[in-house]
């Protein structure tokens, strides 16, 4: 179908979206109001309030009602640094309710350049479908062939047809096979992995979605955009060198630079810059290990003591790096923490791939004790082609090799696989039986928790999760910020959302006057005081909903420099709002995030609660989290009073949901206004 | 006495896991201990023990694995055969 493509762009987004529905084909444009994007920006807000007006409580995540979004930020493609990410939205068949996550790559702006600012797909195709679009039209066709193909394989299909502008994002087997821990593939092995949408997607039938455009969206003020992006550029370089000539002599003078400076952040930001551009995020594998920052042995182990620095170094760092071919950056990013490597010798010998996040060597790591870094890159390599969260496949084969070790499972239930922490060689086929649901594999296939229900005999004290999502590398016992996210926000168990280690990198106190200073991490003790923590959360947790509707890469916020994200929205959109005002409009998302789950019947408190070896209940009796136990009651209780969230309804205040603008948010949970 | 040192955190800009031995004297502390680090293991330029307490932010330290809390466990007493380990508090991505 071909599309009226009526240009109300010039404000950062084109003021049009697009409705396709896979089960009659049919193909609709809408153009939103300016006071939705002034309401809720673009990405993740954009799709929240699509979401919540069209999506019909209690619908099957996995059924043709359930409504699959790809969204771009506001930012995407106006000429702003960082700004590649798209986010995928819909409700989640892992949690049963409001789902999300996000991506770099170069998929973002290339859906944006088809004069679109989010693609959602609704119904279930009655055969395997690709959707393409670019500025003219939207086409729904065939993938009989592709169905079957894993992500980078039909990727590269795809780019064969199209052309190499045609940018994919798209399903490997796992998401055909409704894996409920599926996620959405693009740039040959990025991935938007958490929430299971993957498996959304592979309920309709919808095997790759292909941008191919080229309008570049106009912006209100594009010479206030080069100036701030010139200004936030030179602040980076000059970190660096400020770092190369002095930060070897006068370390001290960087690090007090780094805690007063009003462009630098209290940890050193610069410093995590310059790793994450060498490295890449495995660049602290090994540290993160042995600080207590890793989960280690499914969450119940020790790095000093099961996977101490003499095998987490065989896994991180200058070891990753070796196998490095070319850098690889996202779109508008000045940092390439990517990177492409080639395996050419030993048993697994690989082409190309992305080299795998420290979210991924840890999964396949210090989770299982594994530390032959030639078995990650290998099952790096099968989670990528088979399109599956890697955070969560390596959650589920650490809960399968504890299930094995105490006798749960045994050598009949895993065909014949020796499931003992360290063999990697096992895991390798356990990764492959679950992307092809085979035997053992279809019970993981869905994650830990719907694995233990059927494992039974209380395999449940190995599944480790938050709310039905397998959690994270970051351990809240190490950063207790994170216990709140894993355990409140509405996508529970995510890293990327807030925690003290961001309220350090970020200095929101200095760009927002609502947000206090608080000690973070700067001491053990300091950051397990748990109690009043809930509103410096509450900010992060606002700036994190304004990156996501910008579509900003979190690590663009942590690198130092103060990235200028409220001036470029306001010269993007030609607005004049104040910082703070923008933290109004990531409270106002959040709360539809928060309300889509209350609407499903969620309360995160009381359904999202973490398996207790998260939060340290016991605690561990050795190593840096020794004797811990986060006070989850109290942080939570906390973040709830900020948030203006009652206990036990979970209901934000009416009143404060009036203030945001939420009204009919509030109607929903509350029924209409008495006179 | 002899003290096992560990390192693992971020010098010259890259990471840095370093491990060796520091002869101590007798009733030494753990204040002693990151006074003498830096050059018994090697690193009299980039000092990753010295500097690792003026980063900004306190650095996680274990002792025989088990964390010791500063400021007060700069008091600590050493003795023989002890195993520190003193870690930058930055995290993986």
């Amino acid at each position: 179908m071909t599309g009226e493509t009526k240009d109300r762009a010039g404000q950062g987004y084109w003021g049009r979206i697009v409705h396709v529905n896979l089960s009659g084909g049919r193909v609709e444009y809408e153009e939103p109001d300016h006071q939705i994007y002034r309401n809720f920006l673009s990405g993740v807000g954009l799709g929240g309030k699509v979401l919540w007006d069209r999506l019909k409580p209690g619908v099957d995540p996995l059924g043709p009602e359930n409504i699959l979004g790809l969204t771009t930020g506001l930012l995407t493609d106006t000429g702003t640094l960082f700004t590649g990410r798209f986010m995928a939205v819909g409700k989640s068949p892992a949690t049963g309710g409001w789902g999300d996550a996000n991506c770099g790559g170069h998929f973002s702006p290339a859906l944006k350049r088809c004069r679109v600012d989010a693609a959602f797909f609704h119904g279930t195709a009655d055969r395997p479908v690709y959707v393409y679009l670019d500025e003219d039209k939207v086409e729904i066709k065939d993938a009989s062939d592709l169905w079957g193909l894993d992500a980078i394989e039909t990727e590269k299909r795809l780019k064969e047809i199209h052309g190499k502008k045609a940018h994919v994002a798209c399903l490997g087997p796992a998401g055909e096979r409704l894996s409920r821990i599926a996620g959405i593939c693009n740039d040959g092995g990025r991935y938007a992995a958490r929430s299971g949408l993957g498996a959304v997607m592979g309920s309709k039938k919808l095997k790759a979605v292909v941008a191919a455009g080229s309008s570049r969206v106009g912006v209100a003020d594009k010479a206030a955009i080069s100036r701030l992006t010139k200004d936030f550029r030179q602040r980076l370089e000059g970190l660096k060198t400020i770092r190369r000539f002095v930060g070897d002599r006068l370390f001290g003078l960087v690090g007090w630079i780094t805690r007063t400076g009003p462009v630098y952040t209290r940890q050193p930001a610069d410093l995590f810059r310059v790793i994450l551009s060498k490295f890449g995020t495995s660049g602290l594998t090994a540290l993160s290990a042995e600080s207590g920052d890793s989960p280690i042995k499914n969450w119940g182990g020790v790095g000093y003591l099961d996977f101490p620095l003499t095998r987490s170094q065989k896994i991180g760092a200058e070891t990753v790096i070796s196998f490095e071919k070319r850098k690889y950056g996202c779109f508008s990013c000045p940092l390439h923490c990517g990177g492409i490597v080639t395996v050419s010798d030993g048993p697994y010998p690989i082409e190309e791939m992305h080299k795998p996040e420290y979210e991924t060597l840890c999964a396949f790591g210090a989770l299982s004790l594994n530390d032959d870094i030639r078995a990650i890159f290998k099952i790096n390599d099968l989670v990528n082609r088979g399109g599956i969260d890697s955070i969560s496949c390596g959650t589920v084969a650490a809960f399968a090799i504890e299930c094995f070790e105490n006798g749960l499972l045994t050598k009949a239930d895993t065909g014949g696989l020796e499931l003992r922490w360290g063999n990697a060689e096992a895991v390798i086929k356990l990764v492959e039986m679950i992307i092809n649901r085979e035997g053992i594999g279809d019970v993981l296939a869905d994650g830990v928790k719907p694995a233990a229900e059927r494992i039974g005999r209380g395999a449940e004290r190995y599944a480790v999760h938050c709310g039905g999502m397998e959690t994270p590398m970051h351990d809240p016992k190490y950063d207790p910020g994170f216990a709140t996210a894993y355990y409140c926000d509405p996508t529970p168990g995510r890293h990327t959302m807030y925690s003290y280690t961001y309220l350090d990198l970020q200095l929101l106190e200095k760009q927002f006057r609502r947000a206090k200073k608080i000690p973070a991490l700067a001491t053990h003790k300091q950051r397990h005081k748990y109690a009043g923590t809930g509103d410096a959360l509450a900010i992060d947790c606002f700036f994190k909903q304004i990156m996501d509707g910008a579509g900003v890469c979190l690590f663009g916020t942590s690198v130092g420099g103060r990235m200028p994200l409220c001036e470029w929205i306001n010269a993007a959109a030609g607005w004049n709002l104040a910082n703070d005002d923008y933290l109004v409009i990531g409270e106002r998302i959040q709360q539809l995030r928060h309300a889509f789950n209350l609407r499903e019947g969620l309360n995160a408190i009381r359904d999202f609660r973490p398996h207790p070896r998260i939060y340290g209940d016991p605690p561990l009796a050795r190593g840096p989290a020794k004797g811990v136990t986060v006070d989850l009651e109290a942080m939570a209780g906390s973040f709830y009073q900020a948030m203006h969230w009652d206990v036990g309804s979970g209901r934000p205040e009416r009143d404060h949901l009036v203030r945001l603008g939420l009204d009919d948010v509030a109607e929903t949970l509350y029924g209409p206004e008495r006179p | 006495m002899k003290v096992r040192a560990r390192f693992a955190g971020v010098a010259a800009g890259a990471p840095l896991v370093a491990e060796g031995h520091i002869e101590l004297k007798d009733g030494a502390d753990l204040k002693n201990f990151f006074r003498q680090a830096d050059q018994a293991m090697g690193f009299k330029k980039t000092k990753p023990f010295r500097r690792s307490l003026k980063q900004g932010l306190t650095p996680t330290v274990l002792l025989n694995g088990d964390r010791l809390d500063l400021p007060e466990g700069f008091n600590h007493v050493l003795t023989d055969g002890d195993e520190v380990t003193v870690l930058l508090p930055m995290m993986g991505g």
